[in-house]
């Protein structure tokens, strides 16, 4: 058990990818330490299902920020965009994912990842196994009526797991079948997803269930309490990774722990055999460059966030985009990205669809208004709430070494420097995002939306997805870490989240590849540092 | 002064009468909830606001007080804070729309002082929505 000894691995970070690592190696017979920045919710308590509280930049649940609310958040400095959507606690973003769980394109990947898809798709089948990923068998009246939309416009239905080309299809959620109703709806009468529409702001359901029966399958309810079941890892809540540590023999530089500050504010270290970077895409980035380690022309940069657009419709009959898992139908469009039909609450509705930028005046798009839009405006698109359909569109962006992660000047919190993220789109993004944002309004227009209700939002780019920042890659001069997430600079120094991304995988969710990924990883630690044979490491 | 002000800002984001028919954000006091954000983000800034937007005021109509102007040109107000060359003036334009749609559309309206919400907050109402639920049965498999 970790504590006697100095631990085999430490992991900082127990989000989407952390935890992942985390569990592999705990498995395989390893002692893993896990550092998370914020704690470990429990859904039944802690969860309210209100929007406000649970998802505000400022002082919410889920927040990036001290555990005590009352504290104000972590700064960060931004350059093009204007939110950066990070979660502390063990889950990280999938406490507030929808639980879409695709594969990335096989395209994307071939094109520039050290890594083949085919070498991905024992990993793939692994994560989509121990989540477990299904497809849901009732679908909710949005996605019902965004299927009927994509085939007005004549596309396919596709089924995958494996993405070539074009077409509609049912989402691949990590969320568990679809329950049996009951009167009341309560754990253990009721084992699986309710269809109560709140996967974005935190599942809590069925009521009563533990944890790991929990019906969206966040690390938070899988990987992470599988991990700490082996016996083999300890996780360390409202514990905040400052510096990694190395040393050098002979030239090469290898990772021997990490600082940290623990929940009380001592500043304490962690030695470790070996260390894996997992806080997300904007954090990993910002540790490395805090701890002054060896850096290559890479490092922090080729930001990639499918700069998220939002298309929204109103029907003459009533949609109840509330009702049910947040999306459930996707069509892909390899080259471009993908859209999906979405159900949020009223007030992430509004947030989203309403808020872009200022309208710089008519265009020729198939929408009918476009921008930000307050007032009577406003008030007119909310009262239409029920009769709404969504559809987000994710870009297939462009990975420029210009939109990057450094560490920002005079703005800091307790723990380092503050990241400064900067992210200004390609025109081949813009162009790739606007035929995307066209299909979504086809799509609407085809379902029946009457014309002058479909809005398009002109958002502006935020994380949501984030990746790339400290990417793979056989040549140290344009990557971070080698093909098997490993620094090429810094021995013993894994990355186990999507910063390892090598592109945005085409424009699909990310969650699943960076699981796939991360199970690899682990694979490739227990290879390289604790005398596992290949077969042996892939056993496990 | 200060309080009509803020209730300047928060109506021309979401009107009530007699521009709009139906309950606005002014309506609903949601100004203490954007002052309330301000101070807890940095203390000052909610007491500093209304005379920041004051000073805004006066370079669309010279002179003119924020509460001076109609709706239309406080929403210009708003966009020039969101298009300004300064990060932090761009920041607290979208700031402040998205505290005012927070305290109107969110649970705010609904809550008592513990945070229990306690009765329909407004903007359910106003959008039909039915709140947190514990499941939609009809969506359920049969039994």
């Amino acid at each position: 058990m970790p504590g006697y000894n100095i631990p085999d691995v430490l992991v900082v970070g127990c989000g989407g990818g952390g935890a992942v690592v985390a569990k592999e190696l705990a498995e395989a017979g390893l002692g893993v330490v896990g550092l998370e920045a914020g704690p470990w919710h429990d859904p039944q308590r802690d969860f309210t299902g209100l929007e406000w509280d649970m998802l505000n930049q400022l002082d919410s649940v889920f927040r990036w920020g001290p555990a005590d609310r009352s504290k104000p958040p972590w700064p960060r400095r931004q350059d093009g965009i204007p939110v950066l959507l990070q979660t502390a606690g063990v889950g990280g973003n999938t406490l507030h994912f929808g639980g879409n769980c695709p594969r990335a394109y096989l395209g994307a990947i071939e094109l520039e990842w050290p890594v083949s898809y085919g070498e991905l798709v024992p990993y793939y089948e692994k994560v989509e196994a121990t989540l477990p990923v299904s497809t849901p068998s009732i679908l909710p009246g949005k996605d019902e009526r965004f299927i009927k939309g994509c085939e007005g416009i004549g596309l396919e239905h596709v089924p995958g797991p494996d993405v070539t080309r074009a077409g509609w299809r049912i989402q691949p959620n990590a969320i568990l079948a679809v329950a049996e109703d009951a009167d009341p709806l309560r754990y253990p009468r009721t084992d699986g997803c309710t269809q109560c529409g709140e996967c974005i702001v935190g599942c809590r359901h069925p009521e009563n269930a533990p944890i790991e029966r929990t019906a969206k399958r966040g690390t938070n309810a899988t990987y992470a309490p599988m991990a700490v079941r082996t016996g083999n890892c300890e996780i360390r809540t409202g514990c905040f990774a400052t510096a990694v540590l190395t040393e050098e023999r002979r030239g090469v530089i290898s990772a021997r722990g990490v600082r940290y500050r623990d929940a009380g504010g001592r500043v304490l270290e962690q030695d470790a055999r070996v260390v894996v970077l997992a806080g997300g895409a904007i954090e990993s980035p910002r540790l490395w460059l805090a701890s002054g380690l060896p850096a290559t022309q890479a490092t922090g940069r080729y930001l990639t966030t499918h700069w998220f657009e939002y298309v929204s419709g109103s029907f003459d009959d009533e949609i109840g985009m509330h009702l049910g898992q947040t999306s459930m139908a996707r069509a892909e469009f390899p080259g471009y990205g993908f859209i999906e039909s979405q159900g949020l609450g009223p007030l992430n509705f509004a947030f989203v669809s309403f808020l872009g930028r200022w309208a710089a005046g008519p265009d020729s798009g198939p929408w009918a208004t476009r921008g930000r839009l307050l007032g009577t405006a406003l008030k007119r698109k909310m009262e239409a709430y029920r009769n709404a359909l969504l559809v987000v569109c994710c870009v297939d962006d462009e990975a420029l070494p210009s939109n990057r992660v450094t560490l920002a000047e005079g703005l800091a919190d307790e723990h380092n420097p503050a990241p400064f993220v900067r992210y200004h789109p390609s025109e081949a993004t813009v162009a790739r995002r606007e035929w995307l944002a066209r299909k979504a309004a086809e799509v609407l227009l085809a379902a029946g939306a009457r014309p002058e209700t479909v809005h398009r939002a002109d958002a502006f780019p935020s994380t949501v997805h984030q990746h790339g920042t400290l990417r793979m890659g056989r040549d140290p001069a344009t990557s971070v870490v080698d093909e098997g997430c490993e620094a090429h600079l810094v021995k013993r120094l894994f990355v186990g989240d999507t910063s390892a991304f090598a592109n945005g995988i085409g424009g699909p969710n990310p969650t699943l590849t960076a699981q796939a990924l991360a199970t690899r990883t682990a694979e490739k630690i227990m290879e390289r540092y604790f005398g596992a044979t290949r077969a042996e490491a892939s056993r496990l | 002064m200060p309080r009509e002000t803020l209730r300047a800002l928060v109506e021309a984001i979401v009107p009530g009468p007699p521009e709009d028919d139906t309950i606005g954000a002014a309506d609903v006091g949601a100004g203490q909830f954007v002052a309330h954000y301000l101070d807890f983000l940095m203390p000052g800034l909610g007491e500093a606001l209304p005379s920041l937007l004051d000073a805004q005021a006066s370079e669309v109509r010279p002179g003119a007080a924020f509460v001076g102007l109609d709706r239309e040109d406080r929403r210009l107000v708003l966009r020039r804070l969101s298009e300004s060359e300064v990060p932090e003036m761009r920041q607290l334009g979208d700031l402040l729309v998205v505290l005012t749609l927070g305290a109107f559309f969110g649970e705010w309206t609904g809550q008592d002082e513990a945070g229990r919400v306690v009765r329909r907050p407004v903007g359910w109402d106003l959008t039909g929505w039915p709140g947190p639920v514990p499941g939609a049965r009809s969506l359920l498999r049969r039994r």
